[in-house]
């Protein structure tokens, strides 16, 4: 009974969740989507389970299904510790009602089955069972292999669970998944340690004494009563406090040389501190090195020539991509104060100033770290030349208004590598005009047969977009004043 | 100072403010008054340009709030948390908040030593920042901006509010000094009729965004508001 009373919370929490209350259209066309690559996966696992042992032409078709399964599970226990939510019922509304604390754990321990991640697994297994592991091994090995498998799943599931109570998700724990799967993949590679072999190894034996598959459903009611354990002895009220502590050492930056150039420095620094002193733009800040050292991964490459449009691609990527993920964010990152903003009696040509200034400065310090690249050939530094002076002139302002039309507040306490709160479509859709934009002027210049000029074109654009700076800071000034109280509203409403 | 003409707001077809005029002079202390919904916030919101009003308008010294920014000059306010800057530390918030009005950094020194008796000890020093203080001392900090460089008009929603028994009355102290000193006119809410009744000379009952009746304190206000109220 209570967990059906449970369960429609719950379902009402979904429905009436903002996501669905923002275009009728848009979620159809989501729905519809997702439906059709649903559909794709079902019928790719089923064609490949009926013709698996064709495939496989070396070795035993079970036994390589098994090495399959063990990567998957190592990829499924990466994805679901990064992508999965943590199955949570908002407790501390139950907690003061007379309700055992052993049904709140159940409850919520049992609705981490039922997640996507678990009928990926289903999709993958049934129709193996169906169409190998039962005419290898006969019908009720079969069943006894697929319930295994299953239960294995769980397992990982809810062992994901238990690690990720344990730890909060940050860069460092991203950088040491990558190593140790890496360094398993490399192991594999130079055929020094085979991991798939192990686990593969360990199926095949189960296979062969089915009986022992009551190994997994132990493992995973092992894992479960652990779960069970934990959750119990840490529902307090005083583990839902957030930390303090440790604040003294953002106290000592002040920022006080930006003092010297008046009001806009003081925004500046204010600008900084919100950057520093929130988990959430602080790890953004921590992927920024990766962002710049995309150019790594192509400008190798043979395929691409140093004068071919995605060249000029690279370049708006690496000067410009650090102020892009400022800017966008600029406005609802502030949503938390934005009223306090625009009851202070700022002027809105400095507060749109100094996020420019601050950008352009962000703009700047990318093009120089970046100018190694010069090693790839001077093409190179040169696009880039250009693509920095057409960042900074053209792109640079352009996102700021574009960002008036963000209405949703950004939580920035909460930090996780995969946070998605505050970010809609919105700011993927405006990543293509950014980027179409430069390459559609350079490459009429390049089939014309001089690239060079393209470069030059772009670089003299950059400029001319400099000089009309004033010009676009008032019409972002306009447009912030035309939108003040629809941003004003959407910010207030957190969620 | 303050003058209302025909503002009217709604929230899907809902009427949240619909006020023919009201015109709250310079120096006044006007006290706002009604149960939740009465449309309390959503006035003093239009009164500070954060919502925009479906027809009508309101002035402060005779310039519309919507299309004049001079108003903002001379107006402290302060609402909610929506007003406080969450990962600053208090110290932080009233230096930003004093130099954006235009205050010296001895003036700033100057007005905290003031208010060091309001705050009570819990608010300077700390090295905590905003977000990592209680309610209360929110509360504090926001309004202690708000009264910042004695602004003329200030705005104070619910201010009591999570305020321990001494602070409350501490407030009602400043509000009253203030008044004396400034002339500042202060625009307050309140659900507690006491101290309405006791700070402002004039409290107005706001009903489904209506001004349903329009006092001036004497020795029956917090009489006629009781029985006003009463179930």
């Amino acid at each position: 009974m209570l967990a059906i009373q449970f369960l429609s919370h719950q379902w009402k929490q979904a429905k009436r969740s903002s996501i669905w209350q923002r275009n009728l259209a848009v979620n159809l066309i989501m729905g519809f989507f997702i439906f059709i690559l649903f559909a794709e996966v079902v019928i790719l696992a089923i064609y490949v389970s009926d013709k698996w042992h064709e495939i496989i032409t070396t070795g035993e078709p079970v036994s390589v299904y098994h090495q399959a399964v063990a990567w998957y599970f190592a990829g499924m226990f990466t994805m679901r510790f990064f992508m999965q939510k943590l199955p949570a019922l908002e407790i501390r509304p139950y907690q003061q009602l007379p309700i055992k604390k052993r049904h709140l754990i159940h409850f919520v321990l049992v609705k981490g089955v039922f997640n996507f991640f678990s009928l990926i697994s289903m999709v993958f297994f049934i129709p193996f069972a169906i169409f190998q592991i039962s005419y290898f091994h006969g019908t009720s090995t079969a069943w006894i292999w697929l319930l295994g498998l299953l239960f294995l799943d769980q397992a990982i599931n809810l062992l994901v669970i238990y690690v990720k109570k344990q730890m909060v998700t940050n860069l460092k724990i991203v950088v040491l998944f990558f190593a140790v799967l890496s360094a398993l993949a490399l192991a594999e590679y130079t055929e020094w340690y085979s991991f798939s072999s192990t686990i593969a190894g360990f199926l095949d034996y189960l296979l062969i004494h089915p009986w022992m598959f009551a190994l997994l459903p132990v493992l995973a009611l092992l894992l479960y009563a652990l779960n069970f354990e934990y959750l119990k002895q840490g529902m307090y009220l005083e583990s839902f406090q957030p930390k303090s502590g440790r604040e003294d050492k953002y106290l000592n930056n002040q920022f006080s040389v930006l003092d010297r150039i008046g009001l806009i420095g003081e925004l500046i620094a204010l600008e900084l501190k919100l950057q520093l002193r929130n988990k959430r733009t602080r790890s953004m800040l921590m992927l920024a090195p990766l962002f710049l050292g995309y150019g790594f991964f192509f400008y190798p490459q043979e395929e691409y020539g140093p004068e071919s449009g995605f060249m000029i691609f690279i370049g708006i990527f690496v000067t410009s991509i650090l102020s892009i993920n400022y800017l966008q964010y600029s406005f609802s990152s502030e949503g938390g104060h934005f009223d306090f903003f625009l009851t202070l009696g700022l002027r809105m040509k400095d507060y749109v100033s100094a996020k420019l200034q601050l950008s352009t400065f962000l703009i700047i310090a990318s093009y120089i770290i970046t100018i190694p690249y010069i090693y790839f050939g001077t093409t190179i530094f040169f696009t880039n030349t250009a693509c920095f002076l057409f960042s900074l002139g053209i792109i640079n302002p352009m996102i700021l208004y574009f960002a008036t039309y963000n209405k949703k507040a950004m939580v920035l306490t909460k930090g996780s590598a995969f946070n998605y709160q505050g970010i809609s479509a919105m700011h993927f859709f405006i990543m293509i005009p950014v980027f179409i934009l430069p390459i559609f002027i350079y490459l009429p210049f390049k089939w014309f047969g001089n690239p060079t000029m393209g470069l030059i074109v772009l670089g003299a654009l950059g400029l001319f977009g400099l000089l009309l700076r004033p010009w676009f800071i008032k019409n972002i000034v306009g447009n912030l004043y035309e939108r003040k109280y629809i941003m004003a509203e959407g910010f207030r409403d957190k969620s | 100072m303050i003058q209302i003409n025909n503002l009217q707001k709604s929230y899907n077809g809902n009427r949240a403010v619909d006020i023919e005029q009201l015109i709250i002079p310079t120096g006044e202390s006007f006290g706002l008054v009604g149960n939740n919904g009465a449309g309390k916030t959503t006035l003093f919101r239009l009164l500070l340009d954060l919502l925009k009003a479906d027809s009508g308008e309101a002035f402060i010294k005779d310039q519309s709030v919507a299309r004049n920014e001079n108003w903002k000059k001379i107006t402290g306010s302060y609402l909610d948390q929506g007003f406080l800057i969450d990962f600053l530390s208090p110290e932080e918030y009233f230096n930003f908040t004093g130099k954006i009005k235009g205050l010296t950094k001895e003036e700033i020194q100057l007005y905290l030593a003031d208010m060091e008796d309001f705050f009570n000890g819990e608010v300077l020093g700390k090295k905590k920042l905003i977000r990592n203080f209680s309610m209360g001392n929110q509360q504090k900090i926001g309004i202690a901006a708000a009264m910042m460089g004695h602004p003329e008009i200030i705005i104070l929603d619910e201010p009591f509010n999570s305020l321990d028994p001494s602070t409350q009355i501490r407030l009602k102290q400043l509000i009253k000094k203030q008044k004396a000193i400034t002339k500042s006119t202060f625009l307050i809410s309140s659900h507690d009729l006491n101290h309405i009744a006791e700070v402002c000379d004039r409290v107005v009952i706001l009903e489904n965004g209506k001004i349903v009746h329009d006092l001036h304190t004497d020795n029956d206000t917090l009489a006629s508001l009781e029985s006003y109220f009463a179930v």
